[in-house]
């Protein structure tokens, strides 16, 4: 995680950095700014020279714009041209405008003994870890979140406020004139780099696994149901449900609020849209979308 | 940076700045002392482009002797004293200040090459037997606290019998907010180096609680904070501004250490009262039990030779160009151990015993500190 840092340096130093030219005058940058609220001294970045903020930057002084060409002479800012603003952008910030926030358990989270945390951990206010947790460096539990049940969290992991990875399932069976709770003896598994929004639960497995591969970024409000496998790199949108031992491939990008039916796969590289529902396995690369979900575009090839 | 060419020297503002002077101007008129205090230490000034006057530096004096390590020149470095070294990692300040020559610097920053080298030669033999002490300017260091903190742990590294770190700064007045929870942390990691802060301020709105906030903070980390105010044309050439700032600073444990004549560069006239207004005003304040001994700073002008500390007596004689001639105890044979090749300025004339007395450009009391259509 890292924060803000007050600091100045030159847009020659920045380019150095960068390895690209600077063009125009050389001038002092304070920090990140959105390319359309630029305030002096700000660094902003365009991903085409006709976005330029004209007239906002005709009222501010030194202003650098990383864009794929060098805004022309005379304009009202200098400028690095780069085929990747936005990524040189956050290069640069990371480099001199954000400092990683130091690691710390806080003294009002709970780390039940046994539980195995690695180098640069942070477990904030009011959160919980169970014994049975194992827990990668450097990665970032905030406030008011729940592990518990025999969970591993890779490296580099964050978990925003009030999640719940773990804990009880959702899985029963009416039996004698009640509901009977299945077994719960499966673990989590969350690998390096994964990144959960707030308000997100991940349910244990009940016989197998739930797996969240590599790179895998949930967005807030997200259910990920017992026993599923969601594939390295994939994206799961806000609101969405993945109900039990769903399968989603590598690279997916599921959007806001979709819902997906228990033991549906969805296939690598596939897109399924906003608010689809999903009751039928989505083929490999397909983009999907309605309820129920129909395939609207296939892959190419 | 010594040798580097004048660019043309803006205005710059910071937004606390800008609110300041809103807040000055609503609250006790465009008019006020208080208003004109800030206005004039940053608005720039149609004065400001009048041709040089007799006398006056299109540069202020700097020692132009390079430091040569490993066989090329240190960039940014300058041995001031036998003890002190100075280094420059930026020349940008949070706002420019109109009487002050350094804000016309052209940008420039330290590479972290510059850094390791100057922190090499700093702890290399025979420096590091004399060198104790490092005193870190600019443009304004806390401008750059990411420089900071890399000079600070090459010093730890190779410069050990480095024992204090010296910074100048008036980002506590121009800029308050940047004295941040993480420029703290960068200061106070120094340790077991000492901090020690110079600073200017010039007149007593610039403590809003927001910079004694800041100080404050500063405190937390620095063994010593002390001022360096310059005597300024409207700003502070009374007894009364006068008093309340040393006032001030005794309380806030701000060593009040120097006085400062305005120095006769190009466009700063107007800024600037006669050598021997400030003499009265030193003498009003010391005494006449105005306030505490303990806070008095020391009058000082900027000659062609260095710093003269100026009581009555050490005025000589005054010619018709308005140069006052002042006695130093600066000694020739001090400056030919120190640099061979140093070759008296042509201000400065040896006595009899090898000292040096000195002519400099004296201000004037009568002229506007600022342009008739400025004041509204
Ligand atoms: S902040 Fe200091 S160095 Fe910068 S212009 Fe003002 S007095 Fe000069």
């Amino acid at each position: 995680m890292r924060k803000i840092f007050l600091n100045s340096v030159l847009a020659s130093e920045i380019a150095a950095f960068l390895k690209r030219k600077l063009h125009g005058a050389d001038l002092a940058v304070y920090g990140p700014c959105a390319a359309g609220q630029p305030t002096d001294n700000c660094m902003i970045y365009v991903e085409d020279v006709r976005a330029l903020p004209v007239s906002a930057l005709k009222k501010t002084a030194d202003v650098l714009v990383l864009c794929p060409r060098p805004v022309p002479r005379g304009a009202p800012c200098s400028s690095i041209a780069t085929p990747t603003p936005k990524i040189h952008f956050i290069d640069a910030v990371n480099k001199f405008f954000t400092r990683p926030i130091a690691a710390q358990i806080h003294p009002r989270a709970v780390i039940e003994e046994g539980a195995k945390l690695g180098r640069n951990v942070s477990v904030l206010a009011g959160s919980y870890v169970g014994p049975d947790v194992e827990i990668g460096d450097d990665t970032t539990i905030f406030q008011n979140c729940v592990v518990t049940g025999r969970v591993r969290i890779g490296a580099r992991c964050v978990i925003k406020a009030n999640s719940t990875i773990g804990s009880e399932i959702f899985d029963f069976v009416y039996e004698d004139g009640a509901w009977q709770q299945v077994p719960q003896v499966g673990r989590i598994i969350i690998g390096d780099d994964a990144w959960f929004g707030a308000n997100s639960t991940i349910e244990k497995g009940a016989l197998t696994d739930t797996v969240i591969g590599p790179g895998v970024k949930v967005d807030d409000l997200v259910q990920i149901g017992s026993g599923s496998i969601v594939g390295k790199d994939s994206i799961i949108a806000s609101g969405s449900v993945l109900c039990r031992e769903v399968t989603v491939g590598t690279r997916c990008w599921i959007a806001p609020h979709v819902s997906i039916l228990e033991r549906r796969r969805i296939h690598d590289g596939s897109v399924v849209g906003l608010g689809a529902v999903v009751i039928a396995d989505v083929p490999k690369g397909a983009t999907v979308a309605g309820n129920p979900a129909r395939t609207i575009r296939r892959r190419k090839g | 940076m010594a040798g580097a060419k004048a660019a043309v020297f803006r205005e710059k503002l910071t937004g606390y700045l800008r609110a300041q002077l809103s807040r000055l101007e609503a609250a006790h008129g465009r008019d006020s002392a208080e208003y004109r205090a800030l206005a004039l230490q940053y608005a720039k000034s149609p004065l400001e482009d009048r041709h040089a006057g007799r006398g006056e530096r299109e540069r202020h004096y700097e020692s132009e002797v390079h430091i040569h390590y490993d066989g090329k020149p240190l960039r940014g470095v300058e041995r001031l004293y036998r003890r002190t070294i100075l280094i420059e990692p930026t020349t940008v300040c949070a706002a420019h200040c109109r009487w002050c020559l350094r804000g016309q610097y052209p940008l420039f920053s330290l590479s972290e090459d510059d850094i390791v080298r100057a922190a090499r030669y700093c702890g290399s033999a025979p420096v590091r037997d004399d060198l104790r002490e490092i005193l870190i300017t600019g443009g304004d260091p806390l401008m750059v606290p990411q420089r900071l903190e890399f000079i600070f742990t090459q010093l730890r590294a190779h410069a050990p019998n480095i024992l204090i770190y010296r910074i100048g700064t008036r980002v506590p007045v121009q800029d308050p907010e940047r004295v941040s929870k993480d420029l703290l942390g960068i200061l106070r990691a120094a340790a077991p180096a000492k901090i020690e802060i110079g600073t200017q301020v010039n007149h007593p709105s610039e403590l809003t609680p927001e910079a004694r906030q800041a100080y404050a903070a500063l405190y937390e980390v620095a063994f010593k904070i002390y001022d360096q105010t310059v005597l300024l044309k409207g700003v502070n050439d009374s007894v009364d501004v006068l008093s309340r700032l040393y006032d001030d600073f005794r309380y806030m444990g701000i060593e009040a250490h120097y006085l400062f004549h305005c120095i006769p560069m190009k466009g700063m006239a107007h800024h600037r009262t006669s050598v021997r207004r400030g003499l009265e005003l030193m003498q009003d304040l010391t005494s006449s039990g105005a306030f505490s001994g303990r806070a008095k700073p020391m009058y000082t002008v900027m000659t062609d030779i260095g710093k003269v500390s100026l009581y009555h007596g050490v005025i000589l004689e005054r010619n018709e160009d308005d140069e006052v001639l002042l006695q130093t105890r600066y000694r020739v044979e001090d400056f030919k151990r120190r640099n061979p090749s140093w070759k008296a300025p042509a201000s400065a004339q040896p006595d009899k015993d090898g000292t040096l007395r000195v002519w400099y450009p004296d201000g004037a009391d009568d002229g506007p500190a600022e342009a008739a259509h400025e004041k509204r």
